[in-house]
C-alpha cells in the first residue's frame, strides 16, 4: 500500500488534476501585457512509466499484464517519474503608459518527482515473488510531493533600456500536504523458499506532512512558506528577424511544515520472519492480526513528530524567439528544475499564423521527467479574449500504449 | 461577450466532472511472504509433563500426580459443642438485692466434657479459626451480670475472662433480651486436660449476680435465667494428644491425570516405565496404609487398566513426623514400580486422563505409643503422589491431539484481494514419527464449512537408520489452496478444530527420542494479491 500510495502521489492521481505549460505567469504578460489569466496545466512524464499506466492512476481500472510489461521493458537501472500541475489566475495591472506595472495572482500547486530503480518497479508491480532468492535494490529512491497554495505579488518595470523588461514577484505559501523520501541505501531480500524477508534500510528517510485522516484537504494550513520569482525579457533584432530572450527563475523559495509532520528513519536491518508462535496449535486469528504493517514499521523505523523545512525544485527557464515572419516563430527553450529528479529539458516550436486570430504552434522535446515529446499549441482570439488549449506531450493521448509523456494547459486571458 | 460566457460554463463544467468519483487503480502482485514460525515439540504431546535428557541424550518424561491429600481437618475433626447453664427459682417472692449472688455452681471450676469421634483423645489445641457462640435469656425482674471464665483457653498468658450484662426481663413479655454474642478463639491455646490431666475437658467458672445498680425486689416461681455456650466451628492450628487407633478410608476416588491431557486418541507402547508412590506422612502418628483400586483411566477411548503390584499387596507402616516444636519433619515411604513388579508399562500406556485410588489406613496400629504425644499442625498432610518416569522409546499408532480454537478473519479485509495462492505449512521433520494434520473451519454453530489443508496433509517421518536413530530431517509441505470460495470461508469460520495424528516410524519396532530431535514449521503465503482494491 504504501508503493500504491507512492505511485498515487507520482503520478499526480487526483482527479482534479488540470494543466499548461512551463508554469511561468510572466509569460502572459510577454503576449497580452495588462490582462487577467486563467490558467490551468499539467504534465506527467517518466523515462520508463508508459502513458497505458499513467491513464490509469489518473482515470482508475485495472493494470493489466500487457500494461505492466510495456513499462517494464522500458525499465533502466535509475528512472525517473515526475508531474506538475499548477492551476489559477494572475492578473497584469498598471497604468498604460507607465514602464511600472504590477502582478497579482493565486495558484494551486503541486509538484511531485521521484527516481526509483527498476527493483523497485518490479517489486511493485510484481510483487516479490520473482525475488525469490535475490536481493531488490530499492535503494536511492527518491520521492517529493508538494501540494501548496501561492499568493502572489510582484513589479513589472517595462522599457528598461527601450524594450527590455524585468520582473519579480513574491509569494506567500500555504502548505496544503507533503511526502518527501530517500531509502538511501535500502534492499529487500526474500528468502528462496520465502522463510525471510530481510529489509536493510540505511539513511533511510520520510516525512509527511499530518497524517491525520481530514488533515491534508485544501483548507488545512500544514505548513508556510515563501518563494521569488525573476524574469528578463531582452528583445532584439537581428538578420534573423525579431528575436527575444526570456529568462525566469521560478520557485525560489521554502515551505516549513508544521508540528504535526512525522518522521521517519531507519538505519537498520530487519529480518522479517512472521509471527513467532510458541504453541502451533494455537495459531488463531490474534496472531494473524499480529501480522500487521504497522508491526513491519514499528520494528524498522524510529518516527516522531517534528517541524520540518524544505526547499521546493527551483525551476530555471530560458526561451529564445526568432520571428521569421509574420507567419512563422521559432521557439527555442531550456528548462530545468533543480532537486526534482529532473534532465535539463530543451525544446523548440515553431509557430504558425495561420490566421490573424489564430495560430498554431508545434513543440518538439527532450529531458525533463521524461524523454522524447512533442506537442501543438492552438490559439484563437476573440477580439481581446486570448483561448489557448495545448500539450507539449501529446504522445500521451495519441499512442498511449506505445508512448511515454503527456500534458496539456489551458488558459483564458483578457486583455484589460 | 457570449462565447466568453460559453467558455466558463464550459470551464465549470469541467471544473464540476473532475470530482466525479473514478475507479480504483488496481494490479495484481504475486508476493510471497512469511507468516508464522513455531515448532513443535515434545512439550506439545505431554504439556504438564518435564521432558530430561538421559546421558545418551535419549529423552523421558517425568511427571507427578497427587493421589491422595488427608489434611488435619480430616484427621481432627472437633464437633461443635454446647454448654447449657440456668437458673429457674423454685419458690415464690423470695427478696432480692444488687449484687446477690445466684446460686449455680457457688463459682466453682467445672469441668466441660468434649466428645471427640474416632477414640481421640486431645490434650491440648491452638485454635487457628473458629469461637463461641452464646446466647442468654434472663426472666428475673432485674438486670444480671454474668461473668464467664474459661480458664482452659490463654492467649498472651491471659486466661479467657469475659463479663456480660443481662438486662431485665420485660414485665409484658417475662423475658429480657436475649443476649447473644460471639468470642473468638483464634489464637487461644486449650488445655483440654480438665482438672485432673485428663483429655477432652476444658475447665471454666461461672458465676452470676444480680446488677450492683438494680433495685432490690423478688424473684417469683421458675425466674432466673438461661445461657448456653456454643463452641463451633473450631480447627486447630496445633493439635496434641492421643489420636486413637481409628481407621482412616479415603475414596474410591479419582484425581485428574493431566501428563496426557492433549492426546485424545491413540495408543502408546512403551518400552518401559518407572512409577514410585511416594506416601508422606507430616501428623505426628504412626500409620499402617494400604493403597488399593489403583486404575488408569482412559475416557477417551475408553479403557481401564487396573494397576497391579506386588508392593501393593500388603499395607505399609509409616512411622510418624517429629515434632520441631514449630512444625513437623516428613516421614516419606516410597514405593517403587517398574515393568519386573508391575504392570505400569500399560497402566501409563493406557495413557490415563484419570486415576482412581482407594487409601485405607489405621493410625496408632501398635497403640499410644508416643504417650499421648501424637501431634499434627494446620497444613500438613498425609499424602500419596504417583511419580512418572517414562524413557521416551515407544512406538505410537494413530496418537491424536486435538484442540479448538477461535478463528475470526471476517475482519480481515485483505484476504478479499487475494485471487489466488497457497498458504504452504512447510515442515522440517527429525522426530521419528510422522503427523497427519487436519484443520476444519467451524462456524459460529460449531458445524463444519471446511477443511483447511489439501491432501496430502501429511508431515512425513524422516528416514531411521538400523538403529531406529533419525539419519536427517525430512522436509514436508502442506498446502491451503486459497480459492475463492476457501476464503470465503475461512471469513465465515469462527473456529478451527485441529486434529495431528501421530504415528512412530518403523512399526511396531519402538523408537527412542533424542534431545536433537525438532520438528519446525514454517508458514508462508504465495499470493496473487490485487493491490489497491
Amino acid at each position: 500500500m504504501i508503493f500504491k500510495r507512492f505511485l498515487l502521489l507520482c503520478l499526480l492521481i487526483s482527479v482534479n488534476v488540470l494543466r499548461a505549460q512551463f508554469n511561468n505567469d510572466f509569460l502572459y504578460y510577454e503576449k497580452y501585457g495588462n490582462s487577467i489569466n486563467l490558467h490551468a496545466e499539467y504534465e506527467l512524464n517518466s523515462t520508463a512509466i508508459q502513458n497505458d499506466l499513467i491513464d490509469k492512476f489518473i482515470y482508475g481500472g485495472n493494470i493489466d499484464s500487457a500494461t505492466k510489461a510495456h513499462s517494464q521493458k522500458r525499465l533502466k537501472a535509475v528512472n525517473r517519474i515526475g508531474g506538475n500541475y499548477f492551476a489559477g489566475a494572475t492578473v497584469f495591472f498598471g497604468p498604460k503608459n507607465s514602464k511600472y506595472h504590477f502582478v497579482a495572482g493565486l495558484k494551486q500547486v503541486q509538484l511531485v518527482n521521484a527516481s526509483f530503480s527498476d527493483d523497485v518497479f518490479n517489486l511493485g508491480f510484481y510483487g516479490n515473488k520473482m525475488f525469490e532468492g535475490k536481493t531488490a535494490n530499492i535503494g536511492n529512491t527518491n520521492i517529493n510531493d508538494f501540494n501548496y497554495q501561492e499568493i502572489k505579488l510582484g513589479l513589472i518595470w517595462d522599457n528598461i533600456d527601450t524594450t527590455a523588461k524585468l520582473g519579480f514577484s513574491l509569494s506567500y505559501l500555504k502548505g496544503q500536504s507533503l511526502l518527501q523520501a530517500n531509502t538511501g541505501a535500502a534492499s529487500i531480500y526474500t528468502a528462496p523458499d520465502a522463510s525471510e524477508i530481510d529489509f536493510s534500510m540505511h539513511g533511510s528517510a520520510l516525512s509527511m506532512s499530518d497524517t491525520a485522516k481530514g488533515k491534508n484537504g485544501i483548507a488545512n494550513f500544514n505548513g508556510n512558506g515563501m518563494s521569488a520569482e525573476f524574469f528578463a525579457s531582452l528583445p532584439y533584432t537581428s538578420a534573423l528577424g525579431e528575436s527575444k530572450f526570456f529568462v525566469s527563475l521560478n520557485n525560489l523559495g521554502f515551505i516549513k511544515w508544521n508540528k504535526n509532520t512525522v518522521n521517519y528513519a531507519a538505519d537498520t536491518t530487519y529480518k522479517f520472519k512472521g509471527v513467532v508462535v510458541n504453541n502451533v496449535f494455537q495459531l488463531n486469528d490474534a496472531s494473524v492480526k499480529n501480522l500487521t504493517k504497522d508491526s513491519l514499521v514499528k520494528n524498522l523505523t524510529k518516527n516522531g513528530k517534528q517541524v520540518v523545512s524544505t526547499n521546493l525544485p527551483m525551476s530555471l527557464f530560458i526561451l529564445h524567439t526568432i520571428k521569421f515572419t509574420n507567419l512563422f516563430t521559432l521557439n527555442t527553450g531550456f528548462r530545468h528544475f533543480f532537486n526534482g529528479n529532473y534532465k535539463p529539458y530543451i525544446y523548440a516550436e515553431g509557430q504558425f499564423s495561420v490566421t490573424k486570430k489564430f495560430i498554431a504552434t508545434a513543440h518538439l522535446g527532450y529531458g525533463g521527467y521524461g524523454k522524447l515529446s512533442g506537442g501543438l499549441n492552438l490559439e484563437y482570439k476573440f477580439k481581446t479574449v486570448f483561448l489557448r488549449l495545448g500539450s507539449n506531450a501529446i504522445q500521451g493521448y495519441i499512442l498511449p500504449k506505445q508512448s511515454l509523456g503527456q500534458g496539456l494547459f489551458f488558459s483564458i486571458s483578457k486583455k484589460i | 461577450m457570449r462565447i466568453l460566457k460559453n467558455i466558463l460554463v464550459a470551464v465549470f463544467c469541467v471544473f464540476i466532472l473532475s470530482f466525479c468519483k473514478r475507479a480504483n487503480t488496481t494490479w495484481d502482485d504475486d508476493l510471497v511472504a512469511p507468516l508464522a514460525t513455531g515448532s513443535l515439540t515434545l512439550g506439545n504431546l505431554f504439556p504438564d509433563t518435564v521432558i530430561k535428557a538421559n546421558a545418551d541424550s535419549s529423552l523421558k518424561i517425568a511427571f507427578t500426580s497427587n493421589l491422595i491429600n488427608y489434611g488435619l481437618d480430616s484427621l481432627l475433626k472437633i464437633p461443635d459443642t454446647t454448654i447449657t447453664i440456668f437458673f429457674n427459682f423454685p419458690g415464690n417472692g423470695y427478696p432480692i438485692s444488687p449484687g446477690l449472688s445466684i446460686p449455680l455452681t457457688n463459682n466453682a471450676a467445672t469441668e466441660t466434657p468434649y466428645n471427640l469421634p474416632s477414640g481421640i483423645q486431645l490434650k491440648k489445641a491452638i485454635i487457628r479459626q473458629g469461637g463461641i457462640h452464646f446466647l442468654m435469656k434472663n426472666t428475673a425482674y432485674r438486670p444480671l451480670v454474668y461473668h464467664y471464665q474459661l480458664l482452659s483457653a490463654t492467649k498472651n498468658n491471659h486466661i479467657l475472662d469475659t463479663t456480660f450484662n443481662i438486662p431485665a426481663a420485660d414485665s409484658a413479655t417475662g423475658v429480657s433480651g436475649p443476649l447473644s454474642g460471639y468470642i473468638n478463639l483464634s489464637g487461644y491455646t486449650i488445655d483440654f486436660s480438665g482438672l485432673h490431666n485428663g483429655y477432652n475437658r476444658t475447665v471454666e467458672i461461672d458465676s452470676v449476680h444480680i446488677a450492683p445498680y438494680a433495685q432490690p425486689g423478688f424473684l417469683y416461681v421458675n425466674q432466673g435465667f438461661n445461657a448456653s455456650f456454643t463452641f463451633e466451628n473450631i480447627a486447630p492450628e496445633y493439635a496434641q494428644g492421643y489420636f486413637g487407633s481409628q481407621n482412616i478410608t479415603v475414596g474410591p476416588d479419582t484425581t485428574a491425570f493431566t501428563a496426557f491431557s492433549s492426546i485424545k486418541q491413540g495408543m502408546l507402547n512403551l518400552n518401559s516405565a518407572n512409577v514410585t508412590l511416594t506416601i508422606k506422612n507430616q501428623f505426628g502418628v504412626g500409620m499402617s496404609a494400604l493403597l488399593s483400586n489403583i486404575l488408569s483411566i482412559n475416557s477417551n477411548i475408553p479403557n481401564t487398566v487396573p494397576l497391579t503390584a506386588t508392593p501393593l499387596n500388603s499395607a505399609v507402616n509409616i512411622a510418624s513426623a517429629s515434632n520441631t516444636g514449630s512444625g513437623a519433619t516428613t516421614t516419606t515411604k516410597v514405593i517403587s514400580l517398574s515393568n519386573s513388579n508391575s504392570n505400569v508399562k500399560d497402566f501409563i500406556g493406557n495413557l490415563p486422563g484419570k486415576l482412581a485410588y482407594k487409601l485405607t489406613a489405621q493410625l496408632n496400629p501398635n497403640g499410644n505409643l508416643s504417650g499421648s504425644n501424637d501431634f499434627g499442625y494446620y497444613g500438613t498432610s498425609f499424602s500419596a503422589d504417583l511419580n512418572m518416569d517414562v524413557p521416551l522409546f515407544f512406538s505410537a499408532s494413530n496418537l491424536m491431539l486435538a484442540d479448538t480454537v477461535t478463528l475470526n478473519l471476517s475482519t480481515v479485509g485483505q484476504l478479499q484481494n487475494i485471487n489466488h495462492g497457497n498458504l504452504i505449512l512447510t515442515a522440517t521433520n527429525s522426530y521419528p514419527f510422522s503427523i497427519n494434520l487436519n484443520a476444519v473451519l467451524l462456524d459460529e454453530y460449531r458445524q463444519p464449512i471446511d477443511v483447511l489443508f489439501n491432501n496430502p496433509n501429511l508431515i512425513e517421518a524422516p528416514p531411521l537408520d538400523i538403529n531406529n536413530r533419525v539419519i536427517s530431517p525430512l522436509k514436508s509441505k502442506l498446502y491451503v489452496p486459497l480459492t475463492a470460495q476457501k476464503i470465503k470461508n475461512l471469513q465465515a469460520a469462527r473456529y478451527v478444530y485441529y486434529t495431528a495424528t501421530f504415528n512412530t516410524a518403523n512399526q511396531p519396532n519402538q523408537v527412542k527420542f533424542y534431545s536433537n530431535y525438532t520438528l519446525d514449521l514454517l508458514l508462508t503465503a504465495d499470493l496473487n494479491y490485487t493491490i489497491g482494491k
